[in-house]
């Protein structure tokens, strides 16, 4: 093996009181026991590294090389398997030009024997402005370093995708957008794939930023008029606004949007949920402000409306749950956990488009006692934003720019029966510091599903090109 | 006349190749560096598999290769030559091989002038050069394969090992490689089972990377090498190209090649090198686009901060598009000539100051370096990003990436910066620059001391505003009360205001100039100071209360008299008063 010749040298190794210059940091982090290999690199000078991983019940996994730590995929699994519900501890050994070799203090990585669902579909784009080049969905393999692409726009040229969403984590349905020339709502339901025009005459915009219904019977969408401005000062950089918006629910059976005059106020409403039972939806929602005079000023609560999924109805009021603008914050992003404990969202300082503000974090409200937490075992100084959980409702997904300021990426915790939260770790990647550091892209969107998502690719290519989208009809209910 | 066509033939492939390198490097330089700005070749094995990933692959990871070698105008000149040359040498030696004809020897030149014209559009890429010169590699070799059954497998086993290189320039081999056989003699049994092998093999190609990249359109995947800039485009340029690779080397299957007389074949080689060195010339001539070359220019000239070059370029001839006149603009300014001399060039309106944002990768690039240079630090930054995801082969920008890491550096974004540095330090030539950099994070003395980005520093905004399209008046205004020594600001302001002719903004700026403390006041604002005195008062020579100088007072005398008096003022004041503020103010 490679690294036999590493075991004399750190024999001798002088000892060192500090962790290991490591990236990811992956010290006291806790990970599914089917997640990929840890690779992790040194992000010093040293030459060469020797990585001795032992299970505290069984197991010892050696690796190492000039450039990373990197296990192999059936021993990695074998010791996660073996230390369930226990922990690992992780020594490294790094080699140095002038002070030979170094042994760091171990780390130790937690095994939940919870495991998390097996993929996390993605959109990797340039965290840009106004134009995009290339850009895609993906989905991830947690359990191995395979990426495999749902849909590039080199397939359709000069488009942009976004917003893709499932019914609670089962990759059969799926939700999602394409702007541009081509542009539609792409509905995947098992095998069948339609393209709709889901902008209606009484609507103000397309449908966007959409939530299955728990049955698969509805989608709950935003419908909102966006503008995008830029700042000139140093520290912050985009800002998106809505003009307007509103809450519209879609039911593709009859291919019928509806909504309620609660939810196509003068207000702001968006980013809507609903309920793990499917009868309430949550939603953000700011008293009108004058744009973009007083953009600084809107600021979203958290909100809910009753739904009753049999007749298509909605609650005659909206409950306000978390007045966020009472404490000058702001809420976007609400959403449930599978059990029905929590709602985890972003506070920001105003406005809803999260992922631009330095100060947004992630905060949890208990449903059960209407008490809320900062959640600050996940939060950094800088963006934590979108946020979702994998259906067991151990783990949730969220993105962050700790690591550069500007490149999103997702990290991954979780939360036990007490509430506890683990220390979260980064999508684990082959050569991580190179490969963070190499990428153009960010991660948005991050949702996990439990299986691959599998449609006929040269169909929906088909569809887009063919440029037919059906249309779908408006329908109020208090109206009617 | 033998001697001389034999001479000819030695010569002609020099003087060809003499003419593109000097074509390039005298004509065409600004054209190199355009092509080198838009990508960013990596020296990384990451970059090398991904870029060799698909059809077509291998001959785009050799042209972006060389491309970034036309940082410097003279090498890429030298390279894009020897790529010709080494297109018509592989040519004439195919068509010598199918059957030697020295008269038609100059017909090997058709397509690398094809060629050249082709790359007289700037989206026409190397890439698309390897491609062809691969697919012709792989033809010639066909030809020294004596053994029928060897040819047959070298063709069926370079078939998608070419297409893969070299993407579509494998049907030109393929059809060639075909036709050739069916030249020969022999069973028509063996000729139609290689045809239908070859048809089946590249429908199998061509189809087996759909299944493989279903990513890409079908088409994309046909012509597979980049060979234009938008890959939505399939212009007829490449396909002709392809037919001209076939067709020449094949015409020699047709005409004569022994002719009675050697003085006949000698008169017809020269005549013919005549009639293609006349008919390319004039073809090249017509395709060369000068006008673009020339905003190029003044591009590259604000890229490396040449603003003598770009002043002198334009004392020679005035630029006229926006984009040009705004790197003029920005030159003058940087030099301190801007507010004495920049009616004395032609100016059209704001838009040759501060162009309007458009998606384009070239606008945005060119606007971006004005909004740097005048301390909008997050401007110049956007601007930076959205030139580089402007770029329709989704391709990343060296250019671009270096504005992003100096724009981060300056705003204190070190993470960030350092991902840049760390990109640029995997290049062949913008390592160095990204090492030096690297010294700077994180040193906020060091940077505040750098006579650019401290300065930049001072100039950029201490309060945060929005940017916006319609009022860039006001965001120089508010640039410019936050530091009244920021003279860009200053001057931009008033230019701004001078070229939207809102000479009432232009009055409530001046006085912000007071502490800027020039040694005279700016020709054009003398110009436009008495102008405006002349509106509500007689005699505005003698009573104006601004300094204008005596040399002003009496142009205006005598620009008042021709445009009282003449019945063709524009005509007649073009001649020595074009260069003054109220020319544009009356006739721009």
């Amino acid at each position: 093996m490679a690294w036999t010749g590493c075991k004399k040298g750190v024999a001798n190794a002088d000892l060192s009181d500090t962790l290991p210059p490591v990236f990811p940091d992956y010290s006291g982090v806790t990970i599914p026991v089917n997640i990929t290999p840890l690779d992790f690199q040194m992000t010093d000078n040293a030459t060469k590294m020797f990585v001795k991983v032992e299970g505290a019940r069984s197991g010892l996994l050696e690796t190492g090389n000039r450039k990373s730590a990197a296990f192999k995929l059936t021993r990695w699994k074998k010791i996660l398997e073996e230390n369930a519900g226990d922990s690992l501890s992780v020594t490294v050994y790094a080699k140095y030009k002038d002070k030979g070799w170094i042994q760091y203090l171990p780390f130790t990585l937690y095994v939940n024997p919870v495991p998390v669902n097996r993929y996390l579909v993605y959109r990797l784009i340039a965290p840009g402005y106004e134009v995009y080049s290339k850009m895609g969905i993906y989905q991830r393999d947690l359990s191995s370093f395979k990426e495999i692409p749902l849909l590039e726009n080199t397939l359709i040229p000069g488009n942009c995708m976004n917003c893709h969403s499932f019914t609670g984590n089962n990759p059969d349905n799926m939700s999602l957008h394409i702007r541009g020339e081509l542009g539609g709502t792409i509905l995947k339901q098992g095998e069948d794939i339609e393209i709709l025009n889901t902008k209606t005459k009484e609507t103000i915009g397309n449908c966007v930023y959409p939530y299955w219904h728990p049955t698969g019977d509805y989608v709950v969408y935003s419908v909102n008029k966006t503008i995008q401005v830029f700042h000139a000062i140093q520290d912050e950089r985009v800002e998106v606004i809505d003009l307007a918006s509103d809450i519209v629910v879609y039911h593709p059976e009859s291919k019928k949007v509806i909504t309620s005059e609660l939810l196509e106020t003068n207000d702001f409403e968006t980013f809507p949920s609903f309920s793990p039972d499917g009868k309430t939806l949550y939603f953000s929602s700011s008293a009108f402000q004058k744009i973009p005079e007083d953009y600084k000023e809107i600021r979203y609560n958290l909100c809910a409306i009753a739904f009753d999924p049999e007749t298509m109805t909605f609650g005659d009021h909206v409950d306000t749950l978390v007045n966020a603008a009472a404490m000058g914050k702001s809420i976007s992003y609400a959403r449930p956990s599978p059990d029905g404990k929590y709602i985890m969202f972003t506070l920001s300082d105003y406005g809803n488009f999260s992922i631009w503000h330095k100060e947004a974090d992630l905060w949890l409200y208990n449903l059960k006692d209407g008490s809320l937490r900062e959640m600050k075992e996940v939060n950094s100084d800088d963006v934590e934003s979108y946020h979702s959980w994998s259906s067991e409702g151990t783990w949730f997904v969220f993105s962050s720019r700790r690591l550069d300021g500007l490149y999103t990426r997702p990290f991954f915790a979780c939360i036990n029966e007490e509430g506890k939260i683990s220390k979260p770790f980064l999508l684990p990647q082959k050569r991580p510091l190179e490969f963070y550091n190499m990428s153009f892209f960010s991660y948005n969107v991050p949702e996990f599903v439990t299986g691959l998502v599998d449609w006929d690719l040269k169909k929906v290519e088909k569809m887009l090109t063919g440029g037919k989208r059906d249309s779908i009809e408006y329908l109020n209910i208090q109206n009617n | 006349m033998n001697k001389t066509y034999s001479y000819i033939q030695k010569t002609l492939p020099v003087l060809f190749g003499l003419a593109v390198f000097l074509f390039f490097g005298m004509i065409y330089p600004y054209h190199l560096h355009y092509h080198e700005q838009f990508q960013l070749f990596l020296t990384t094995p990451e970059y090398f598999l991904d870029t060799i990933s698909k059809p077509g692959g291998f001959a785009d990871y050799l042209g972006t290769f060389v491309t970034q070698f036309f940082l410097f105008s003279w090498l890429g000149a030298g390279i894009i030559a020897i790529l010709l040359m080494s297109l018509q040498w592989l040519i004439h030696h195919i068509a010598r091989k199918i059957r030697p004809a020295g008269a038609w020897f100059s017909l090997s030149f058709i397509p690398p002038v094809f060629y050249w014209i082709l790359l007289c559009n700037e989206n026409f890429l190397a890439s698309g050069i390897f491609s062809v010169i691969l697919g012709l590699i792989f033809w010639l070799n066909y030809f020294y394969i004596r053994n029928t059954a060897a040819r047959m497998t070298f063709i069926l086993i370079c078939i998608p090992i070419l297409y893969w290189l070299a993407g579509g320039a494998v049907l030109f081999f393929a059809l060639g490689c075909a036709i050739i056989e069916w030249s020969k003699e022999g069973s028509a049994a063996r000729k139609i089972t290689l045809t239908v092998a070859v048809t089946v093999l590249l429908a199998g190609c061509f189809l087996t990377a759909k299944t493989i990249l279903p990513q890409y359109p079908f088409a994309r995947l046909v012509i597979g090498t980049d060979y234009f800039r938008f890959p939505v485009l399939y212009p007829s340029g490449i396909w002709v190209m392809w037919l001209l690779c076939l067709l020449v080397p094949l015409s020699f299957l047709v005409l004569p090649s022994n002719f009675r007389k050697q003085r006949t074949e000698a008169l017809t080689g020269i005549l013919l090198s005549l009639a293609l060195v006349i008919l390319s010339t004039y073809m090249v001539a017509i395709n060369t686009q000068k006008n673009k070359e020339d905003i190029m220019a003044y591009d590259h000239f604000v890229r490396m901060q040449q603003w003598d070059k770009a002043i002198s370029r334009a004392d020679r001839k005035s630029p006229s598009s926006p984009l040009s006149v705004a790197c003029l603009n920005l030159s003058l300014c940087k030099s301190g000539l801007m507010s004495d001399n920049m009616f004395r060039y032609y100016q059209n309106g704001p838009e040759g100051l501060i162009p309007t944002f458009a998606r384009d990768f070239t606008i945005s690039m060119i606007t971006g370096e004005i909004y740097y240079h005048l301390g909008f630090i997050n401007t110049a930054q956007r601007f930076a990003f959205e030139s580089m995801e402007s770029l329709p082969n989704y391709w990343k920008s060296a250019r671009s990436v270096k504005r992003l890491a100096e724009t981060n550096l300056i705003n204190g974004q070190y993470k960030v910066a350092r991902k840049y540095l760390v990109i640029l330090q995997k290049t062949l030539f913008y390592k160095k620059w990204a090492n030096y950099v690297m010294s700077f994070l994180e040193d906020e003395e060091a940077i505040n001391k750098h006579p650019e980005w401290g300065t930049l520093r001072k100039y950029r905004t201490k309060t945060d505003f929005l940017d916006s399209e319609q009022e860039k008046d006001m965001m120089l205004g508010i640039l410019l009360q936050q530091n009244f020594t920021h003279y860009m600001a200053y001057e931009y302001l008033l230019a701004y205001c001078l070229l939207t002719k809102d000479l009432d903004r232009f009055m409530q700026y001046y006085p912000l100039g007071m502490e800027l403390r020039y040694r005279h006041v700016p020709v054009s604002y003398q110009e436009a100071l008495i102008y405006i005195w002349s509106l509500s008062h007689e005699d505005p020579v003698r009573t104006v209360p601004y300094p204008v100088s005596d040399k002003v007072k009496q142009e205006l005398v005598a620009y008042q008299n021709i445009y009282l008096n003449s019945s063709n003022p524009e005509e007649v004041l073009k001649k020595n008063h074009s260069g003054t503020y109220w020319y544009y103010l009356h006739f721009r």
